[in-house]
């Protein structure tokens, strides 16, 4: 009997394990490498927010592994010649998780916020162009813009233009900062800032047989090895942005994964323009000297990573390669020395107090005392720097002398990253211009290229933004780092785009 | 050892002819543990002064060459993310912990000591007030009380300090108020004020060295505890700047290369800071035994 009630236990525990096992297996789990700030892709500067909003609110086009446009809510587009009308065609028989139908009208809610600049929404620049949104019928937008311009389709497929439910919209205004109603496969149920944020199956999603997975959850940990040992111990199942000194661990351990692709985003220390010292041209040369940015790139990312030659990293649309950076300290003190700062002088750096960024700011400090510049540094945490840089900053009183920041493109197009970093219209706190650069020249050259749809004109109206850019030397450039991520081996779907963001509503377990 | 138990038997005699020093150093020196205690944290002061003329690298000295290397011949204690030498940012660390320990509990001594001794005399009014405020102080748990007051006033060297300062202040107090307490009522201090002493006097001259004895021992006891809580601070970031050979910098950063392997980036500091702490606490325990009349030789 005894022997009986053993094997009825045995089966029974069994049969417990093999029907939890599935259940189980179908929640994903993600470490990301920085806090949500807001949950509103439209007011949101960072990657981290588009990545945790993708899966409940959709765009109308997305892009694939390699930043190829591919149908998400529209089914198809088409610009007219003189690249100042675009069409949209909508998907069908969509509902938003609120149960309001999907289609032109909920499209233009959502454009006519982006397009309205007197909102004040991160992401109102995007739109700038636009002059009036139209539906001709219920599955079509007409995008109508005051200028031509040829990277409309790329802007409209940005990580942050999402639709979100026009009910939402209108019942909770910036509300959906915090909750978020959308198409997407996954619904919002849970969001406690700075601890994790829950999203769960959407049962009747458009597109049938996906999700595969019942729960995603995101814990943002900002301390690179926790993440690492969260995947390791099976806490997550995807680990976004892989600290790369542990990447070699993570591969011998088995059962992991480590993807790496180049990414696009290029780190950068801004000096601060509207300085006295910073004004100088000799002293911003001088700076670019004294760092070894090879060496930046081996410290902070144990090598995986390049050197930028431009303002822009290689693979986004319009790059020209400029001439290369040395490091000759000889020179840079020279060069201070001529600017009148033989003895050097102090300054303030801002960063974040992620793993990599006190490493950033370590190593900026280092190479600077070597022109005795006598750098303090100051490592402030995810949403105290947010509110200092784009909430209170208030450009002519702004305290800091270098600001680190990376800035990728997420349109995959120049435009996207020379108008917000080096254009004047990009000065903080409105976009991410954080040296106060501002160049005639480089200005022209960006409006011009806005103003045409034709490639070879806009190639060449970059080509003289990036020259001029890279000879003001308004930035210390630092690295283009590899996007890399952890993975557990069977999980397919889920994997990390190169400009920083990742993707995880196609996840799905062996 | 031998030597130490062969005079014992003849100090009945000589009792009378000590003076109080060389009373507790006889009593302090068969406190082996105590003593060794002592002379390790005088090395370890010792060597951490004289590092920057010997070891032939400074603590910020970087070599991007050389970056996470084990230890070695030439870097006893290997070399950070940056290429820095360990062994001469662990020496640095130690400079850096011992100047902030004692000025921190010296402020702290001094500002609760002053506090504790009016408490006691004058009581009242008085009493009350520094007594409340003491409380207050200990209801908050000592690294909490530290994080909020570098929370207001901002990361840095000097406020650690500060903040170290502050929670050390209440305990001073206390184990002062309660000895003035004592010492105020004795035939002696009665024999003081009957002979018209100014109160300054007695409090300084006649009450004071009474209870300065409690107050050695306790300040040595809590270097060690304000060494761990400048070191938390720095770990968590609110210390001094991240760049500094600190310990509890140190700490922070290596951790993150705990799991590549790379063990000796936290393993130096560690055993830094459990030494020290540990030898301070043994030479408390020490010259607690060393100074207490109340404890008989055997």
């Amino acid at each position: 009997m005894n022997v009986l009630k053993r094997a009825a236990l045995g089966a029974a525990l069994m049969a417990s394990t093999t029907f939890a096992l599935p259940a189980m297996a179908a929640d994903l789990a993600i470490a990301m490498d920085q806090i949500f700030q807001k949950m509103d892709p439209h007011n949101s500067n960072y990657n981290v927010d588009y990545v945790a909003a993708s899966g409940v609110v959709e765009r109308l086009i997305g892009f694939d592994k390699n930043m190829k446009l591919i149908p998400q809510l529209a089914t198809s587009w088409e610009g007219s010649e003189d690249a100042k009308t675009f069409t949209f065609k909508l998907r069908e028989g969509v509902t938003f998780h609120d149960g309001t139908p999907f289609n032109a009208a909920a499209v233009k809610a959502n454009f006519d916020r982006l397009a309205d600049q007197s909102q004040n929404l991160a992401k109102n620049s995007l739109f700038k162009v636009v002059d009036s949104v139209e539906t001709p019928d219920d599955f079509t937008v007409v995008l109508k813009l005051k200028e031509p311009f040829g990277a409309m389709i790329n802007t409209v497929a940005h990580p942050s233009v999402v639709i979100h439910s026009p009910k939402a919209l209108e019942e909770l205004g910036t509300g959906v900062e915090k909750k978020l109603v959308g198409t997407g496969p996954f619904k919002f149920k849970e969001w406690v800032p700075g601890e994790r944020l829950v999203l769960e199956k959407n049962e009747n999603y458009w597109d049938s047989g996906w999700p595969k997975v019942d729960k995603v959850t995101f814990f943002p940990v900002t301390e690179s090895a926790t993440r690492a040992s969260m995947l390791l111990s099976d806490e997550v199942q995807f680990v976004h942005i892989m600290p790369a000194e542990l990447s070699e661990r993570v591969e011998t351990s088995g059962g992991y994964e480590v993807l790496e692709v180049p990414g696009i985003t290029v780190w950068t220390a801004s000096m601060n323009m509207l300085k006295e010292h910073f004004k100088d041209e000799r002293v911003r040369r001088a700076f670019n000297l004294a760092v070894d940015q090879q060496a930046f790139v081996d410290v902070v990312y144990s090598g995986h990573g390049v050197v930028p030659d431009s303002p822009i990293a290689p693979d986004t649309r319009f790059y020209e390669g400029q001439e290369p950076l040395t490091t000759d300290i000889e020179e840079a003190r020279r060069l201070m020395e001529e600017a009148g700062h033989a003895d050097g002088f102090e300054i303030e750096i801002w960063g974040t107090n992620s793993s990599t960024g006190v490493r950033m700011l370590q190593f900026l400090q280092q190479q600077l005392s070597q022109i005795n510049v006598r750098a303090k540094i100051m490592p402030m945490e995810g949403a105290t720097r947010s509110e200092k840089v784009f909430s209170s900053m208030v450009p002519e009183e702004s305290t800091f002398d270098m600001l680190l920041g990376g800035w990728s493109p997420s349109t995959g197009d120049a435009d996207w990253h020379l108008r917000p970093v080096y254009a004047t219209e990009g000065w903080i706190p409105k976009i991410y211009n954080m040296a106060f650069y501002s160049d005639e020249t480089v200005d022209k050259a960006i409006q011009d290229a806005l103003n045409t749809a034709d490639p070879e004109k806009r190639k060449a109206a970059y080509a003289i933004a990036q020259k001029q850019i890279w000879k003001d030397q308004p930035v210390v450039w630092l690295a283009i780092e590899n996007k890399m991520a952890g993975r557990k081996k069977g999980l397919s779907g889920v994997f990390q785009m190169p400009d920083g963001t990742m993707q995880y509503t196609k996840a799905a377990f062996e | 050892m031998a030597l130490v138990s062969d005079t014992s038997p003849a100090v009945p005699k000589e009792k009378t002819a000590r003076s109080p020093f060389s009373e507790f150093w006889r009593r302090f020196v068969t406190r082996h543990a105590a003593l060794a205690s002592g002379f390790f944290l005088l090395l370890l002061l010792a060597m951490a002064l004289v590092a920057p003329w010997i070891l032939p690298f400074g603590p910020n000295e970087f070599d991007y060459k050389n970056t996470l290397a084990g230890p070695s011949a030439l870097h006893w204690a290997g070399t950070d993310e940056f290429g820095r030498d360990i062994f001469a940012r662990v020496l640095n660390g130690a400079k850096l912990s011992m100047f902030i320990g004692f000025l921190s509990v010296t402020i702290g001594a001094v500002v609760g000591v002053v506090g504790g001794l009016f408490a006691g005399y004058y009581g009242g009014w008085l009493d009350s007030i520094v007594m409340r405020i003491s409380d207050v102080l200990f209801a908050f748990p000592g690294i909490l009380l530290a994080i909020g007051i570098v929370a207001i006033l901002g990361a840095g060297l000097t406020n650690v300090i500060i903040a170290v300062a502050v929670f050390s202040v209440p305990a001073f107090a206390r184990i002062v108020r309660s000895g003035t307490l004592g010492l105020k009522e004795t035939t002696y201090v009665e024999a003081a004020r009957a002979a018209g002493a100014p109160n300054a006097i007695i409090m300084f001259r006649h009450i004071l060295p009474g209870v300065l004895g409690a107050v050695i021992v306790y300040f040595t006891m809590r270097i060690g505890t304000s060494i761990l809580t400048a070191t938390s601070l720095s770990f968590i970031g609110l210390g001094v700047e991240p760049s500094v050979a600190e310990w509890g910098a140190m700490l922070s950063t290596g951790r993150e290369y705990m799991l590549a392997g790379e063990w000796h980036l936290t393993f130096f500091p560690g055993l830094a800071i459990f030494l020290t702490v540990l030898c301070f606490n043994i030479l408390g325990d020490g010259l607690r035994d060393a100074l207490d009349p109340k404890l008989d030789d055997n």
